[in-house]
């Protein structure tokens, strides 16, 4: 399919709309030319807008993007992940619009308005109602409305929130969730000591159903001594409604009803914000418990002016889907002020369940170059293979527009 | 050959102890670098600091502090950040954070097992985020698309992802939606079985 004059359009739309604005704005335009799963040749393209804006007491803010896929005989379907507008009004914050994740379980596509008053310097009253969205396997769409209230208190040790939320649509059932969350900061010099508690209760408002515990999670940590931070966790999570599409129920066509880990972790923090990380949990699907486990150990360097930098990750997985060992690293070279290359390589046995291991490399080179003090070019080139034959390579190229005033 | 593993390790472990060794050294604020901006804010030594005893040095200056020192930087650095000194004209200085956070250790906010609860800081005080960050930092991380400059799943990613969805599901919801399975694995647009 040729690019139609509807592509044009949206795009054109996109750089209009967005020169026409003052503050801050920035255009992403990126390609690629790659095969797809069944070796097909398959180029994409998409469009991406950001801008910040005040209006007076009024910040605007918008994130939006088109996609577009040659031979694919999909309509054009131009998505806003964000757009808002935000303000105050004497002791309270509102806002409206659209934004992810405002769920208190849940990230979902959300349209709606929330307000925030601060009864005090430390206490604070809040409430949403809106739509949410969400996109089921027909890529039809499911619709619920959704309203939140919750009372919260900000100290300098102890934070606490508790809410009450309820969503209701003409394909799902009427659900009402309260939860708590709550965090202890215990010192901010060089022996800090953190708790945090998190509990989501679903009741679904129908006949016989009983109150489900859908997320209950633990934290703990501590820096003993100023470099080395322990961490510990534990969590269940369960979905409340395994029969809908809606929200969560993915949690329970993947990984069945009730998940629940236990962690542990330890970081060693360095010198301008570099750390190296561990991280093991122990996880266990369903009520009769399969096991399974997650570890990471990486190296973040941190922020610093340093020309190369180098961040090794370790990753391993196990679970119902199967298990892997992922050993990989950027390499990041930024030659000039002008002019960034990075390189990545990594190596990766999996095997995924009932299927024999793969031993799989993947490996890129980037290059970033700025070309005006508000343009900056992208070009990528990477491939991945495997020992079962697979062999993918892949190009790309972006061009980055920013300006703020 | 374990001891010689011991013995690499244990260097290993006092070179990162080395490296460890810078946290918690604030640099000194360049009052000669911020003269002329400071000028032109009607700022005085009064304007920040107390009148009494302090001590010497970087130390005893920032224990005269009257302002918060994240508000005193990032009422000229950041956009939207009212200045902390009232009546003080906004001077607009370099907004790019690595402007000083490069040599900055990170702020006693973000402490023990700040990168595993700051989702709950967020929802539980936002206005303290807002001293240092805007919404676009969460948009960075938690919901920007596929690009250049993406910085999350590298290119293996895609032939494993599955097996992590399984384990550990709860981590992708963070930022995925359901759609975002079904737009590749249920539709012609993503091309994936």
């Amino acid at each position: 399919m040729r690019p139609s004059l509807p592509v044009f359009a949206c795009v054109s739309l996109f750089w209009c709309s967005g020169t026409a604005l003052a503050g801050e704005l920035e255009l992403e335009s990126v390609a690629q030319v790659r095969h797809d799963h069944f070796g097909d040749l398959y180029v994409p393209a998409w469009q991406l807008l950001r801008f910040e804006q005040d209006a007076g007491p009024v910040a605007l803010q918008g994130y939006a993007g088109i996609d577009w896929m040659a031979g694919v005989p999909a309509p054009l379907d131009p998505d806003v992940y964000q757009l808002s507008a935000a303000g105050e009004l004497g002791a309270g914050a509102w806002a409206l619009g659209r934004q992810r994740g405002m769920g208190a379980l849940r990230s979902q596509t959300f349209d709606g308005v929330s307000y925030r008053h601060a009864l005090g310097e430390r206490l604070h009253a809040g409430a949403w109602v809106g739509m949410a969205r969400h996109q089921d396997v027909d890529d039809l769409l499911d619709f619920a409305t959704m309203a939140r209230a919750e009372l919260g208190w900000s100290g300098d040790v102890l934070m606490l929130r508790a809410g009450v939320e309820g969503s209701d649509g003409p394909d799902t059932e009427l659900i009402a969730r309260q939860d708590l969350e709550g965090m202890v900061r215990l010192g901010t010099g060089p022996r800090p000591a953190r708790f945090g508690v998190r509990a989501v209760v679903a009741e679904p408002v129908v006949e016989d159903a009983l109150p489900i515990l859908e997320w209950a999670r633990v934290d703990l940590a501590v820096r003993p001594w100023s470099p080395l931070e322990l961490s510990a966790h534990g969590q269940r999570r369960e979905a409340a409604d395994p029969d809908s599409l809606f929200g969560d129920a993915i949690l329970d066509s993947l990984a069945g009803g009730v998940v629940q880990e236990a962690g542990v972790g330890a970081r060693l923090l360095g010198a301008r914000w570099s750390a190296l990380s561990m991280r093991y949990a122990l996880v266990g699907y369903g009520d009769e418990a399969t096991w399974g486990y997650r570890a990471d150990l990486a190296w973040q360097p941190g922020r610093s002016d340093a020309a190369v930098r180098v961040s090794p990750v370790f990753s391993s997985r196990a679970g119902p889907g199967g298990q892997y060992h992922a050993l990989s690293s950027v390499l990041r070279w930024r030659a000039s002020d002008a002019t960034a290359l990075s390189a990545t390589l990594a190596l990766v046995p999996y095997q995924k369940v009932d299927l024999p291991w793969t031993a799989l490399v993947t490996g890129g080179l980037q290059l970033q170059q700025r070309v005006l003090q508000w343009a900056r070019l992208g070009a990528m080139v990477d491939l991945a293979a495997d020992n079962a034959g697979l062999m993918d390579v892949r190009g790309g190229a972006t061009l980055n527009l920013g300006w703020s005033s | 050959m374990s001891r010689a593993l011991l013995v690499l390790l244990s260097a290993c472990l006092l070179v990162l102890l080395g490296a460890a060794s810078g946290l918690g050294t604030m640099p000194s604020f360049d009052h000669d670098a911020h003269k002329p901006a400071n000028e032109k804010a009607g700022l005085s030594c009064v304007s920040c600091h107390t009148l009494g005893p302090g001590g010497s040095g970087p130390t005893g200056m920032a224990a005269t502090l009257i302002v918060k020192r994240e508000a005193l930087c990032h009422g000229c650095h950041v956009k939207g950040v009212e200045p902390p000194v009232p009546g003080a004209t906004v001077v607009k200085g370099p907004r790019a954070c690595e402007a000083c956070h490069v040599t900055m250790p990170q702020p006693a906010s973000h402490g023990a097992g700040w990168k595993a609860g700051h989702g709950g800081d967020a929802r539980m005080a936002p206005a303290s985020c807002r001293d240092c960050h805007r919404q676009r930092d969460c948009v960075d991380c938690h919901e920007r698309k596929e690009s250049a400059g993406f910085r999350v799943h590298d290119r293996s990613w895609e032939y494993i992802h599955g097996i992590a969805a399984r384990t550990d599901l709860a981590s992708c919801d963070t930022c995925h939606l359901q759609a975002d399975c079904v737009s590749c694995h249920a539709t012609d647009r993503g091309r994936a079985p």
